[in-house]
């Protein structure tokens, strides 16, 4: 008790307590978490403004006698004639190793119940994006743990890569995946509009697999106002900043930014903005790229830290070519494309290897990756060229008929169930044997069975060869002729259960 | 839309020229709204609304509003307006009391608020123990 009103004595005496001068406004019009203000003449744009018993806001439409502004808070006691004033700050957010493993709303104060965040650190939410000679470009992997994107679409740390697909076909499930497949990188996932339950399902995911303990949740769900959700993805890529300035690797994930671009077209008819195409405000893709711009892997000058974006969007009956999907398409570095007709024949994940790109990760793909890729993307595109006309044909010659046989048990190698990211090595090791046709002597429905007994083989056989491919990361000729002795005997015992 | 963006705008032009050294001058006004009622009504009625709040808004430009928990003198008040000529132009004044100030005074002239009351203090000396904003 002393100690506690020592410390306040010590503070109290450096205080000076001084007369202030300050801009007010009035508040003439509330609604919608949205307020209109005369006065402010002073008022900046985007600064925090306050109203009074705890509630603020940001200041947005800035016009000649009249701002507009959106509240952040509860405002059913705002009301017209109240007073407000500026406070010269922009919103901050609470950043730092204590908000790793929280749930947090768009404000950064937590909604999971575990008591208050002991944060120090305080960031702003809008901050310039680094610069181009700060940056670097992208060299290291980020391993997602599934075998169709690191393979096929690669994706490199300061990267941003779009997850775009229909409703329903495993967008969300190759973000958690790859959140779950991380270990030395710290992963915020920013739920824009999205049922609560969902959220919590995420959660109690994210929970299970342990993964929660390096992951911080950013939730603005269906139910908070669109104010809450226009903000969520700032709050979030300003936690990522954070640790991107230390040093460290991070990952965001916008989970999804057509809500959010709906949240923002709802806020602005509120503030009375001309809107534009598809009723969007004119400014919405600036909306979003300043918020990608923000992702960045800096240089050793600057404690070479990296901040990879993975923003997901929603099409409709698989159109790219919607206002908000082309604009998101030309600010990333690639996307996953995902299909719905593929989720529904069953290849899940439902990547469509001919339209997704990755046009950087390629630089930061592993050595033993690269090794068995190159070969794995001729096949499959030879097998989708053959696969279309296959159908007419009943006679086809024997060349033809073994690549589409080996595009089959490839197909079925790419395949993967959620919530199981697999790691870099097996990834390697399984598809060195897929390409060199070691599966093509067994039909195609053993080829879960091949994958499963193989790396189980290997894990309990050959422990030393795959602790130096996962070590080393390459497949080097000793290694491969290693591999290809042990798959061949392999092979002699599988079959012999499984013709 | 833009029609009544172009309306605003002269209205916001004769607002300004209604004044002259920050005092209102009644003639250029009379000709103002003689000038504004002659709009279709939409507009005119638009056009009066916001000429009145625009007139409002330079008067409390040049209003100063004085609180203070206790009645002040005249001679007080003129001693806490004349320094702040310098940076405004006051031409009127007003006072309130209020109570919850607990003691010194707060002035309000248009949107610029100078507060220099107890209450305002007590609340730093709040804010710096519990490091709330
Ligand atoms: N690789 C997979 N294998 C099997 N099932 C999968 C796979 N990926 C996703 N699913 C299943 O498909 C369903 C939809 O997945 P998910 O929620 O990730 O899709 P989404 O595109 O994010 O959907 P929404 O449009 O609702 O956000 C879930 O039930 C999930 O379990
Ligand atoms: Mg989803």
């Amino acid at each position: 008790m002393n100690d506690v009103l020592k410390d306040i004595e010590k503070q109290l005496d450096s205080l000076k307590t001084k007369a202030v001068k300050e801009n007010v406004g009035t508040v003439t019009e509330v609604g919608d978490g949205i307020a209109r203000i005369e006065g402010l003449s002073e008022v900046q744009a985007s600064e925090l403004l306050d109203f009074g018993n705890g509630l603020f806001g940001i200041a947005l439409n800035l016009e000649a006698y009249n701002i507009g502004a959106v509240l952040l808070g509860d405002f059913t006691y705002l009301k017209e004639g109240d007073t407000v004033k500026t406070t010269g700050q922009i919103l901050q957010v609470p950043v730092g190793e204590a908000v790793v493993g929280r749930v947090v709303n768009a404000l950064g104060l937590p909604i999971d119940g575990k008591g208050p965040i002991k944060s120090t650190k305080k960031y702003p939410v809008e901050k310039i994006a680094p610069g181009v000679i700060t940056r670097k470009s992208v060299s290291v992997p980020l391993q997602t743990g599934i075998k169709a994107i690191d393979a096929l679409i690669p994706i490199g740390r300061g990267q941003r890569e779009l997850i775009i697909g229909d409703r329903n076909t495993g967008k969300t499930t190759i973000a958690i995946d790859t959140i779950i497949n991380q270990k030395d990188v710290i992963c915020i996932y920013v739920a824009i509009g999205q049922k609560t339950s969902k959220v919590a399902q995420i959660v109690a995911k994210l929970e299970q697999t342990g993964a929660m303990e390096h992951t911080i949740i950013v939730s603005a769900t269906a139910s908070d106002p669109a104010t809450m959700q226009w903000l969520a993805p700032y709050s979030g890529t300003t936690i990522g900043e954070y640790f991107m300035d230390q040093g460290k690797d991070a990952l965001i994930i916008y989970d999804d930014l057509s809500k959010h671009a709906n949240a923002y077209r709802q806020m602005s008819l509120l503030l009375r903005r001309p809107s534009g195409r598809e009723a969007y405000p004119g400014d919405v893709f600036y909306l979003h790229s300043r918020l990608l711009e923000r992702s960045a892997r800096l240089n050793e000058d600057y404690g070479g830290g990296s901040l990879t974006a993975l923003p997901v969007i929603e099409t409709q009956a698989g159109d790219v070519s919607a206002y908000i999907p082309t604009n998101v398409i030309s600010i990333t570095d690639g996307q996953i494309y995902l299909e719905g007709d593929l989720f529904f024949a069953g290849v899940r994940p439902a990547v469509n290897v001919g339209l997704s790109v990755s046009r950087v990760g390629g630089a930061a793909q592993t050595k033993a990756m690269k090794s068995v890729a190159g070969r794995l993307k001729l096949d499959l595109a030879q097998f989708r060229a053959l696969q279309a006309f296959a159908q007419f044909s009943s006679d086809l010659d024997p060349q033809t008929r073994s690549q589409i046989e080996r595009g089959k048990r490839i197909t079925e190698i790419l395949k993967q169930p959620p919530f199981s990211p697999v790691a870099l090595e097996d990834q390697v090791v399984i598809l060195y044997a897929a390409t060199n046709g070691y599966l093509d002597e067994f039909p195609v429905e053993k080829a879960r069975e091949f994958e499963i007994q193989y790396l189980k083989a290997l894990s309990l056989r050959e422990k030393k060869l795959m602790a130096e491919i996962a070590d080393k990361k390459v497949l080097d000729e000793k290694l491969t002729s290693q591999l290809e002795k042990f798959t061949k005997e392999f092979i002699k015992s599988f079959s012999k259960i499984n013709k | 839309m833009t029609k009544n963006k172009r309306l605003l705008k002269l209205v916001n032009l004769a607002v300004t020229q209604s004044f002259e050294k920050g005092k209102l001058n009644i003639k250029k006004v009379t000709i103002f709204v003689t000038g504004f009622k002659k709009l279709p009504s939409n507009q005119a009625i638009f056009a009066l609304s916001e000429y009145l709040k625009g007139i409002k808004r330079v008067v409390a430009e040049h209003t100063a509003i004085i609180e203070s928990p206790v009645k002040l003198s005249d001679v007080e008040i003129n001693k806490i307006i004349k320094p702040l000529n310098s940076s405004f132009l006051i031409l009127n004044s007003e006072f309130k009391v209020d109570p919850s100030l607990l003691g010194g005074v707060k002035v309000k002239i248009g949107d610029t608020v100078l507060d220099h009351s107890v209450s305002r203090k007590i609340e730093q000396v709040r804010k710096k123990i519990t490091g709330n904003i």
